[in-house]
Parts: C-alpha cells; sequence; structure tokens
C-alpha cells in the first residue's frame, strides 16, 4: 500500500510534525465523540426512565368533607387504573410528598398550614399510546382542576438540551477533522515546493501525475495511522479516566443513582475507526491536493 | 517525428530566443543541433521534450500537434523520449541504480526485469561499481553518464541530449557517441546539442544550425550547405530531413 518513493518526503520537517498534529486533532475528536455517545445513552436513560410514569394530581378541596373527598379519590383511581395501557397507580403518602417539596419547602413542608395536593404515581406500558387530554378531561369531571403530567415537556426540554450537546460534539469533531484536513493541505503543498525540482524530472521521465500523488498519499496515509494511533490512545485513556471519575463522585454524592457511563462495546468501536477515518481523510486531502497543484504545472 | 512549423520561443520580456523555426526530422534520423553558447539550442530541446510550450508556431511529435495534448496523454508520449539533461538532473536522494531504474518502474517493467537491464547498462557506461553511489558522490563525468543511461534504459523513440560529452573525457566520449549510434541504429531518432565541433566534424551526421534565432539544416555528407526553407520563404512546406534509408551511413566510423 506504501510502495517505494522517489521523493524523500520522508526527510521533510512535515514528517516529524504532521502525526503530532493529526494526533491531538484525533484527540479532540475521541473526546468529543465519547462524550455525544454518552450523553447518547443518558438521554435513552431519562426518556425510558419517565415515558413509564405518569403523575396525577388532584387538588385539596378544602370546601368538601373528607369522606367526600375520599369517595372522588377513589373514583379517580377506578378511572386511572381501568385506562388502557396503565398498570398500577400509587397514591402517595404524606411523607413522600413532603420528600418531593423538601427541596423547596424545607424538611418541615407536611407540618406547614398549607393545603397539599393529593398526589398519584402512575406507571404505565411504555409502548401504549395513552390519550392524555382525555384522561384528564375525564378527571375532571370527577375532581375538578385535576393535573395529568405525563413529563412529556421536561423530557423534551432535557432531550434538547442533550441533543444541543451531541450537536456540539459533532462541530467540535467536524471542526478538528476541518484543521487536520488543512494541515494536510499545507504540509503537502510545502512537500511540492520543496521537492519540485524533482517532481518536474520525474514528470518529464513520463510519470503521469496519479503516480506523483501516490508517494504523497501514501505518506499522508502512513503519517495519518501514526498520529490516529497516538490520539486515540490518548483519547482512550482520557476517556476512560472521565468515566471513572464521574462514575465515583456519583457513587459518593449519590449512591442510589446506579447508572452506568461506561461505554459499550460498540460505542468503543466507533472510536477505534476514528483514526482510520482521519488517515483516510489525509489521504484523500493529500491525492487531491497533488492532483490539483499538478494540473497547473506543464 | 518531429515536425516545427513557424516555432517562435519567447521567455517574458525579452527577445525571442528561436523566431519562425521550420524543420521536420524523419524516424531513425541523427542530428546534432548546433550553435553559440546561448542561441537556444536548450530552449529548442526543451520545446522537443514537452518542458516549454511555444510562443507561437505548431510542434508535432509523434504525429501529434502538441498543442492539442490534453494532460492525460502526455506522460505516455514523454515516456517515448529520453533526455540527457544539461545539468544531468539527477535523484540527489536516490542511488545510481535508482535513478537509472526510475523510468522502467513509471513504466511498471517488473523488478526482477528491471534489475537485468539497469546492471547491464550501468556497466556497459563504467559505472558497475558505483550502483548504490549517491549523485552527490560521483564525478561530473559519472554523474553525466548516469543522465545518459537514464535517458536511454527503457529505449526511448526519441533520445533529446544536451551536450551530453561536455563534462567527460575524450574515450568516455567516444564510447557514449557509440551508444547514441547504437540506439539510433535499433531505430531511435537522436538529436545531441553540442558545440563541441571536433565531435560534429568527427560523426558524419546532418545539422540543425541554430543562427539569429532561426534554424539552417546543414548535411556534411554531400559537403553542400542549404538554408532551411522556412515559411517565411515561402517554400512549399518544411523540407523533410534524415531518410530511413540512410542507415548504412549512420553507422559508427569502423562498424560497417
Amino acid at each position: 500500500m506504501f510502495g517505494r518513493s522517489d521523493l524523500p518526503l520522508n526527510r521533510d520537517a512535515s514528517a516529524r510534525f504532521l502525526p503530532w498534529i493529526i494526533g491531538f486533532m484525533v484527540y479532540l475528536c475521541v473526546i468529543a465523540v465519547a462524550a455525544a455517545l454518552t450523553v447518547d445513552r443518558v438521554a435513552e436513560h431519562w426518556r425510558q426512565g419517565l415515558a413509564g410514569n405518569l403523575t396525577v394530581e388532584l387538588p385539596f378541596a378544602s370546601d368538601l368533607e373528607t369522606e367526600k373527598r375520599a369517595e372522588q379519590l377513589d373514583q379517580a383511581m377506578e378511572l386511572v387504573t381501568g385506562t388502557q395501557g396503565i398498570t398500577g397507580a400509587t397514591v402517595l403518602e404524606d411523607h413522600q410528598i413532603a420528600a418531593l417539596l423538601e427541596p423547596w419547602l424545607g424538611p418541615d413542608a407536611t407540618q406547614l398550614d398549607v393545603p397539599l395536593p393529593t398526589m398519584i404515581a402512575v406507571t404505565r406500558r411504555t409502548d401504549a399510546t395513552i390519550d392524555i387530554p382525555d384522561l384528564k378531561a375525564k378527571l375532571r369531571q370527577i375532581v375538578p382542576g385535576a393535573e395529568v403530567d405525563d413529563h412529556g415537556d421536561w423530557v423534551s426540554d432535557a432531550l434538547a438540551f442533550l441533543r444541543s450537546l451531541q450537536a456540539l460534539a459533532a462541530a467540535l469533531s467536524a471542526l478538528a477533522l476541518a484543521a487536520a484536513a488543512l494541515t494536510v493541505i499545507f504540509v503537502t503543498r510545502t512537500g511540492l515546493d520543496t521537492h519540485r525540482g524533482v517532481i518536474e524530472v520525474v514528470h518529464l521521465i513520463g510519470a503521469p501525475d496519479g503516480y506523483i500523488a501516490r508517494q504523497f498519499q501514501a505518506q499522508a496515509l502512513r503519517l495519518g495511522i501514526v498520529g490516529g494511533i497516538v490520539g486515540l490512545a490518548f483519547g482512550a485513556a482520557t476517556v476512560l479516566g472521565i468515566g471513572r471519575l464521574i462514575a465515583f463522585s456519583l457513587d459518593a454524592a449519590n449512591p442510589g443513582l446506579a447508572f452506568d457511563f461506561r461505554l459499550l462495546p460498540w460505542q468503543w468501536g466507533v472510536l477505534g475507526a476514528l483514526p482510520i477515518v482521519t488517515a483516510l481523510l489525509a489521504m484523500i486531502t493529500a491525492r487531491r491536493t497533488v492532483m490539483r497543484s499538478l494540473a497547473k504545472m506543464l | 517525428m518531429i515536425l516545427f512549423d513557424g516555432v517562435a520561443v519567447q521567455y517574458s520580456a525579452g527577445p525571442p530566443i528561436l523566431h519562425d523555426v521550420t524543420f521536420t526530422l524523419a524516424p531513425g534520423s541523427f542530428h546534432f543541433l548546433v550553435g553559440r553558447s546561448g542561441a537556444g539550442k536548450s530552449s529548442m530541446l526543451k520545446v522537443m521534450y514537452l518542458g516549454l510550450r511555444p510562443t507561437r508556431g505548431t510542434v508535432s511529435l509523434f504525429g501529434r500537434d502538441v498543442a492539442t495534448l490534453n494532460r492525460a496523454e502526455m506522460p505516455a508520449l514523454r515516456r517515448r523520449i529520453g533526455v540527457v539533461f544539461q545539468d544531468f538532473r539527477l535523484i540527489e536522494h536516490l542511488s545510481t541504480f535508482d535513478n537509472v531504474a526510475l523510468p522502467l518502474r513509471i513504466a511498471g517493467v517488473r523488478e526482477s526485469e528491471i534489475r537485468k537491464h539497469v546492471t547491464e547498462l550501468l556497466s556497459w557506461v563504467g559505472l558497475k561499481d558505483h550502483l548504490d553511489a549517491l549523485p552527490a558522490t560521483l564525478s561530473g563525468g559519472q554523474q553525466q553518464r548516469v543522465s545518459i543511461a537514464r535517458a536511454v534504459i527503457a529505449r526511448p523513440s526519441l533520445l533529446l541530449a544536451d551536450e551530453p560529452t561536455g563534462n567527460v573525457d575524450d574515450v568516455i566520449g567516444l564510447r557514449l557517441m557509440y551508444l547514441f549510434e547504437e540506439l539510433n541504429r535499433l531505430g531511435t531518432t537522436v538529436v545531441i546539442a553540442t558545440h563541441n565541433d571536433t565531435l560534429v566534424s568527427r560523426f558524419n551526421h546532418r545539422q540543425l544550425r541554430i543562427e539569429e534565432s532561426s534554424i539552417r539544416v546543414f548535411d556534411p555528407r554531400p559537403m553542400t550547405a542549404y538554408p532551411a526553407q522556412g515559411s517565411a520563404q515561402g517554400s512549399a512546406g518544411p523540407p523533410t530531413l534524415g531518410a530511413g534509408g540512410a542507415s548504412t551511413q549512420l553507422r559508427r566510423p569502423g562498424a560497417a
């Protein structure tokens, strides 16, 4: 694939610095792509976690007798549990509501003289479609002011945020690859200038442009692979290190939140393909640069 | 083989180097290209090896008008032309062997064939012991021989040599001339630019003389000089020189 070379490209200064630049760009790509893939997993985790839940909120009606309120709650529970696709419903105890409100109202929320609504945590089959407005309308016939929250707004906001993070990562990767390509163009043009005399002779002897381009593209591929492997090695080490760090701090802060930030095997495969993609990009860029420049020569 | 019709060469701003040059070289012919230093011999060769586009006029090689050649067609044409550059233009980081092997490698010849032919030719020009030497370690004469070997290794149809014996002693010079004549005998059209009058008078070949930016053709064999019938003189067409049938006369002295 690399063949022999008539041009002493190996002795050029670029042969020494190009792998480092490509390595650095691959490093940035690996980090950005790993971040995007992790975000993907987080998004999926949230989506699945929240998609299985609904919350029904019945306002506290101070003008009703306790028996009447209990009757309304029974009717509401009956309606909810009888709805197609819903697998369970639990009325939250006061202390559970208090725990939810604690961040806003402090530990003694239930002691305050504030009417707390009745909350029903509903679980649903994720594959079932539930007509939320219809359910809400039916509930409101039983308890005026009842609300049904499928977390859709929150989830879509959060997902939009994660998607924008991914777009940012993709943009960074594209910029890094573009910078690598620009460097290859610069290095190739410098090489063409440096070896102009030899190229002229090789041309006059009858070498087609492709013969000369092959030598530059082989060099770019070789340096791209070397740089890419170095970048991947450092990038993978960084990704592993950050993953450990996040897992450690999450464990310490929140022992209950057992989320696995480690990348899946196929995701490692994607990262492993980055040096190959970069090296091929370097090769194609070098070839195009040479062919374009030579076309201007006699 | 080579046809020049009303060819002019002028570098930017300067006076024309060549002006209204018209001649034809027949396949298998052997010509010296003579003229004082700076007369335009090298420019003329450059136009012939497609290293320079003429400012005006038509140049035709192997029956193709070079102005109509597209870029992809040039390499194949150039591979039929062997060039000995005045300044050798060897590739400095390649060994003697690799320099000479280059035309064959470009042509895609098998490496075993290359080894055989290159070694044989380098032995013939007396460089058998310098196969791995880099050009910088060779003398001027040795570099010249490497350059000649590179020009002839692929048995070109047309050999263009710019002062090919300028840096070698008489013995080697003669040996190289015999090499050119041998190639010519095998069918290669040869044009040798030189200002070595001794060499020109010793070998009985036609001459293209550059005088006052134009060309005069001189044939020493009938011992008569005649001016080129250029289009400026309103002739019917460019003269055809060096008929292939004259090959017996082109043999080196004493060979027949």
